[in-house]
C-alpha cells in the first residue's frame, strides 16, 4: 500500500486492476549478483576495444623501429589514428555516463535523452569510418598499406559500421516511441 | 550510515510500498509470465542502481514509477540483446479456484487486454491512474501537464470501456 494519504480512486476498474498484488519474491544479494552478469556485456565491449588498442600499439612499435625516409610519415599517420581511437573511446565512455540516473527522469525526457544519445553514436561511427577512409588513403599514397595495418583499418571499418547501424535501429526506435507517447495537447 | 546500507534500506521501503504497483505495471507491456518476470526484474535492478544517487527532488512514488515506466517502454527493444537471466522465485499457484475467482481473473485479463491495446501514451497514464496517482503527479511521472494527464485518461477510459463491452457477457 501506498504511504501517503493520497485516496485511491472509486473507480470499477481499479478494484480488478488491484486483485493482483502477489509480487514474485525477489532476493536483495540474488538481485547484486545479476547486477554482475549484466556487466559480462560491458565487458566484452570494452575487451573490444582493449584488442582494438592494443592493435594500435603494436602497430606503432613496429613503425616506430622502422627507419628510412616513411619515418616521418608514419609517426604523422599513427598520430592521427592514435587521435582518433583516444577521441572515440573518450566519447564513448562519456555516451555511457549517467544512464541509471537517466531512468529516473520523466519519460518524455528519457526518451529525448535516449535517442539523443543514438543521435551521438551515429556521428561518432561517421567520424570513426570517415577517419579509416583517411587513413586508408593516406597509407595507400605512402605506399605502406600492409597487412598489419590493412587488418586493423579493416576492424576499425567493420566496426564503425556494425556500432552506427545499431544506433540508428536505436534512433528510429526511440522516434516511434515517442511519437506513440504523444504531444503536449 | 554508509551509502550502502542508505541504499540497501531506500530499497527494501520501496519493495514494501511499490513492489506490487511495479508487478501489476509489468503486465502492461509484457504478454507472458516469464516477459513480466524479466521486466519485473529489470525494474527492481534499475531501482536499486538509480537510488544510489537519489536526491529527493521527487517523491520516493514518482521517482519509482518513472524507473517502472521507462524500463516498459524499452523492454521490447532491449529483450533480445539481454544475457541469459536468474530466474526469480515464487510461481503462481496451480490450485483449482472457485468460480468467483475464475470470473475475477477473466475480468481482470479483459482489462489488462484492453492496456495493452492502447498507445504508450494512454496506456501509461491509465495505469499510473488505476495505482491511485492523481493527474498532477501521473503528469510529474510522465513529463506531461495534468490537465493532458486528465485527457489521455478519459480517452483512455472510453477505449477501454468500449473495448469490454464489445466482448460478449461483458459489462462494468
Amino acid at each position: 500500500m501506498a504511504p501517503d494519504d493520497t485516496p485511491r480512486p472509486l473507480d470499477p476498474l481499479a478494484a480488478s486492476w488491484n486483485s493482483e498484488h502477489s509480487p514474485p519474491p525477489i532476493d536483495l544479494e540474488e538481485l547484486r549478483a545479476t547486477a554482475d552478469a549484466r556487466r559480462y556485456r560491458t565487458r566484452l565491449v570494452m575487451a573490444g576495444e582493449g584488442i582494438l588498442t592494443a592493435g594500435l600499439v603494436g602497430l606503432s612499435a613496429t613503425f616506430l623501429v622502422q627507419g628510412g625516409p616513411a619515418s616521418a610519415a608514419n609517426r604523422a599517420w599513427l598520430l592521427v589514428a592514435w587521435l582518433t581511437w583516444v577521441a572515440v573511446t573518450g566519447f564513448a565512455t562519456w555516451n555511457r555516463r549517467g544512464v541509471a540516473r537517466a531512468k529516473a527522469e520523466s519519460t518524455r525526457s528519457y526518451v529525448a535523452l535516449l535517442e539523443e544519445r543514438a543521435r551521438r553514436r551515429v556521428r561518432g561511427a561517421a567520424f570513426v569510418l570517415g577517419a579509416v577512409a583517411v587513413m586508408a588513403l593516406a597509407a595507400g599514397v605512402l605506399g605502406y598499406l600492409g597487412t598489419a595495418s590493412g587488418t586493423l583499418l579493416g576492424l576499425y571499418g567493420g566496426w564503425a559500421i556494425w556500432y552506427g547501424v545499431r544506433a540508428r535501429q536505436d534512433v528510429d526506435e526511440m522516434r516511434r516511441v515517442r511519437s506513440d507517447l504523444g504531444g503536449e495537447t | 550510515m554508509s551509502d550502502r546500507i542508505r541504499t540497501d534500506d531506500l530499497f527494501r521501503r520501496v519493495m514494501a510500498d511499490y513492489a506490487a504497483g511495479l508487478w501489476r505495471l509489468t503486465a502492461g507491456y509484457a504478454r507472458t509470465r516469464a516477459d513480466r518476470e524479466d521486466l519485473y526484474q529489470d525494474i527492481l535492478l534499475a531501482v536499486w542502481k538509480a537510488l544510489q544517487t537519489f536526491r529527493r527532488e521527487s517523491s520516493l512514488r514518482t521517482f519509482v514509477y518513472r524507473i517502472g515506466h521507462n524500463c516498459g517502454i524499452t523492454h521490447r527493444r532491449t529483450r533480445t540483446r539481454r544475457p541469459t537471466r536468474v530466474p526469480l522465485d515464487g510461481l503462481a499457484s496451480t490450485s483449482p479456484s472457485p468460480e468467483s475467482e475464475v470470473m475475477a481473473d477473466t475480468l481482470r485479463a479483459d482489462l489488462v487486454a484492453a492496456i495493452r491495446a492502447l498507445p504508450n501514451g494512454q496506456r501509461q497514464v491509465v495505469m499510473l491512474h488505476l495505482e491511485g496517482l492523481p493527474p498532477r503527479e501521473i503528469g510529474s511521472v510522465l513529463g506531461i501537464t495534468a490537465n493532458n494527464a486528465s485527457v489521455r485518461l478519459h480517452r483512455a477510459r472510453t477505449a477501454i470501456r468500449d473495448r469490454i463491452q464489445t466482448r460478449p457477457g461483458q459489462g462494468e
